[in-house]
């Protein structure tokens, strides 16, 4: 018996296991196929591609940083640049904190009942396309049948052109994010909350702990190293950003504070057919969000929590 | 026990998994030569553009005789171009693509991703070549080979200016004749409310942000204010913000706006939806564009127009003229969109068959016209009088590719032909809309320059054109002047100056001298 143990390698471990193993094939051949094989475009991003010629083909000549060097000095890329990481910020201070809150406030609620329902409410919006959303953010900000405007108006004051303006248009753009998001993301947290040991508030009670104070020093602990992984991930993302809900909310007078880093991409690489421009970007993109994820993982570490590698 | 389960588990899996991978391959058996056609989809409720009666009929009347299988490519209308480049640079393009937007396709043929068509059509096209005629084919040529074919245009009206006949009507006002007049009418149509709509609902010009073309809108107000003085070479040279005239044009728009003659909100209006609808509801006083486009069957804005407003009539109005009374039109070139054949094709012999095969008269008839008894019963001087269909027998002018329109030899008659597609209560306006449009004693045409610099930088100053097209109507006047200054500037460091200069460039080297 004892000899076996020692004996207990990856072969031992293969024989036993097989059906589990086989099972993460699965999901592996989808992240080879998927994720790492169509790597190779990247090669693009060094290459002046001709459009409609096989990416291998000698004619597209492998130009080393050219086409980076264009992409920086496209007018409106640092622009974009800037208002991404801008944006991203701004949804990390005030979108990531939301459904935290959402969770404590949700987890205090004692009529179930009544906890079902707005829990199913608020995750409604996040099941709504953009394009709707979009419709929805005129119906409610238009000067002219706007919900917000309609009742400025019957105040007597005069409308509030909340689109137009580059610093209004921000506070609705991060709004509607929080709107749609915040319910969604409260499910990990409810999920992390729920794992917290019942006994921890049964004894904060009888030392005579409110629930303000028991919130603060069992729940949030509790859910901190949830609240850790996503801020990690969070963080890796802030060069991305999505492209319905700026270009769909986006008008031409806030064009400045709205261009983005996909919506570049989407004018100067793919309508303009500049498919190595567009490569370009998505390789930046990626150097930056590895530095980000990176430093967050470290600066996590550093204050106790479990990174994710 | 439990490893059993597992284990059945595992094998039902990879069972499912190799019954899927094979289910498809009984398909490769049909031996047919497979052509691809792009074909633009409208999102036209109750038709399938890829799937319709005329998709059947040419598979059976061309496909089946010439053993092909026909397959259409669907490109939504509105995104030619992206949905277009991704396919070009897949490897997905249709045999047979085509696209407006010279500058891009221009970009194809220096990537050299086109297919040569100049001995195909030798070959094979010999009706196609005749049918297009020398015009269109030129026009298809790029350094100097046949590259495209461009489809024929029959109609080269653009634009015309609309007015509610209504409104003037209860203010006892004449059509007005002159841009003054007609900016008066504009300040009695907010002041007096005809339409009873209260006053902050009146509209008396509606505007929006079309993305392509921004000025489109607002294109025959701007024309009035260039002086006769401007040189052909500036014409097809200079970007439209530099244009003699153009900002005096502006600036009347700027204080129409700042008077409230123009809707609030037309940044927020990206495709003309919130204008469509203030129109059919009759809030608007004059709109600018196509020269069919309040009378076109979808949106339906006349329709529901009359319907929503007792006796609510667009009219087209022709008032737009310059300090000498003359009026300058933007005409189309007779040519529509440019026909490729993506270079990786292996089907431009198939490719060519077919449009030759289109060419045919009757077959040409067949698909503009449909079917007898269905799609038309009567004929007024030769030309049949279109019934509207829904469904899959409903005209589509998506699938004649090679022409735009249809030729009787005649322009009277061609306005008629055009005329009778329409419906038919707003036969007559279309006409009269039609007419205006190319009567005019300053015509123009935009000259379509095969320009490296323009298709690189074409997107990035479209964005800049929507930014100083809102900016400048929609700020105070006192800032107008230099505000304007400030964003043409802005234009021209992202890329304006470029294109300009290569523009005048080539406008010298190949028309040179001939304008001094």
């Amino acid at each position: 018996m004892l000899k076996g143990r020692v004996k207990r390698n990856y072969k031992f471990d293969l024989r036993r296991g097989w059906p589990l193993y086989l099972f993460l094939l699965l999901p592996l051949v989808y992240l080879i196929l998927f994720r790492y094989l169509p790597m190779y475009g990247v090669t693009l991003a060094f290459r002046q591609y001709h459009l409609g010629t096989d990416l291998f083909s000698p004619i597209n000549q492998w130009v080393g940083l050219k086409i980076f060097e264009e992409v920086f000095k496209t007018p409106g890329f640092s622009q974009a640049v800037f208002n991404t990481l801008f944006l991203n910020l701004l949804d990390i201070i005030f979108s990531f904190p939301a459904p935290i809150l959402l969770a404590l406030l949700l987890n205090e609620l004692r009529f179930r009942r009544f906890k079902r329902v707005s829990q199913t409410l608020l995750y409604l919006p996040y099941f709504l396309s953009w394009a709707i959303i979009g419709g929805i953010v005129y119906q409610v900000f238009s000067t002219q049948v706007g919900l917000v405007n309609t009742v400025v108006k019957s105040l007597g004051a005069k409308p509030i052109s909340f689109l137009f303006d580059p610093a209004s248009w921000v506070f609705v753009y991060i709004l509607m994010g929080i709107w749609q998001t915040a319910g969604w993301g409260t499910i990990l947290y409810l999920a992390a909350i729920s794992g917290i040991n019942m006994e921890l508030y049964d004894a904060a009670r009888v030392d005579g702990a409110g629930r303000l104070r028991s919130m603060w020093h069992i729940t949030l602990p509790g859910i901190r190293p949830t609240i850790a992984i996503l801020f990690i991930m969070a963080m890796g993302r802030i060069i991305y950003i999505g492209f319905d809900r700026p270009y769909i909310l986006s008008n031409p007078l806030v064009l400045q504070s709205a261009d983005v880093i996909s919506t570049f991409v989407y004018r100067v690489g793919l309508k303009a057919g500049r498919f190595s421009v567009a490569s370009a970007v998505g390789v930046f993109q990626a150097i930056i969000n590895l530095f980000f994820l990176v430093t967050s993982n470290a600066l996590i570490k550093k204050f106790g929590e479990q990174g994710i590698w | 026990m439990r490893r059993y389960v597992m284990k059945s588990v595992v094998v039902l899996l990879l069972a499912a998994f190799v019954l899927f991978g094979t289910a498809q391959t009984p398909l490769k058996a049909q031996q047919k030569t497979v052509l691809t056609v792009e074909v633009f989809d409208r999102a036209t409720p109750g038709f399938k553009a890829d799937d319709n009666y005329w998709t059947k009929w040419i598979q059976k009347e061309f496909g089946d005789r010439n053993n092909i299988q026909m397959k259409w490519v669907t490109v939504p209308r509105a995104e030619e171009v992206s949905k277009v480049n991704i396919l070009m640079a897949s490897g997905d393009a249709p045999d047979i693509t085509f696209m407006y937007d010279q500058d891009t396709v221009y970009n194809y043929v220096l990537n050299n991703s086109l297919t040569d068509l100049g001995p195909y059509i030798a070959k094979y096209g010999q009706n196609l070549k005749k049918y297009l005629g020398k015009f269109c084919m030129d026009t298809g040529v790029f350094l100097n080979k046949q590259y495209t074919v461009t489809a024929r245009r029959i109609m080269v009206g653009c634009m015309t200016a609309f007015i509610r006949k209504d409104w003037l009507d209860t203010l006892k006002l004449p059509l007005p004749k002159t841009t003054m007049e007609w900016y008066n009418d504009m300040k009695l149509f907010k002041e007096k409310d005809p339409g009873n709509m209260g006053k902050d609902n009146v509209i008396p010009l509606s505007l929006n942000i079309y993305e392509s073309n921004v000025t489109w809108v607002v294109r025959l107000l701007l024309d009035s204010f260039v002086p006769a003085s401007m040189t052909e070479e500036q014409e097809q040279t200079l970007p439209v913000w530099l244009k003699p005239g153009y900002k005096e044009g502006m600036k009347l728009l700027n204080k129409m706006f700042n008077e409230g003659l123009i809707s609030p909100e037309f940044a927020l209006d990206k495709n003309g939806k919130i204008s469509n609808t203030d129109m059919s509801i009759g809030k608007v006083g004059s709109y600018m564009g196509n020269f069919d486009i309040v009378y076109r069957q979808t949106p339906g804005i006349s329709t529901e127009l009359a319907k929503n407003v007792k006796g609510g009539l667009f009219v087209p109005v022709d008032c737009f003229r310059d300090a000498k009374g003359l009026r300058r039109k933007r005409q189309y070139g007779a040519n529509g969109f440019y026909i490729f054949v993506p270079k990786y094709s292996k089907h431009a012999v198939e490719a060519i068959k077919y449009m030759n095969w289109m060419s045919d008269k009757k077959v040409l008839d067949f698909l503009l016209y449909g079917v007898e008894g269905v799609n038309f019963k009567e004929r007024i001087q030769g030309i049949p009088v279109n019934i509207p269909q829904d469904g899959e027998m409903r005209l589509s002018i998506d699938i004649p590719i090679i022409v735009n329109g249809n030729d009787f030899g005649d322009v009277d008659k061609n306005i008629l032909a055009g005329s009778l597609n329409q419906l038919p209560e707003f036969q007559d306006l279309w006409r009269q809309a039609y007419k205006m449009s190319i009567t005019c004693e300053r015509p123009y045409w935009e000259m379509a320059f095969p320009i490296a610099s323009q298709a690189k930088y074409k997107q990035v100053l479209f964005d800049k054109d929507t930014e100083i097209f809102s900016k400048t109507i929609m700020c105070k006047p006192e800032e107008f002047d230099s505000l304007y200054d400030q964003l043409v500037k802005q234009y021209m460091e992202a890329g304006g100056q470029e294109v300009m200069q290569d523009r005048i460039a080539y406008w010298k080297k190949n028309y040179g001298g001939a304008n001094k």
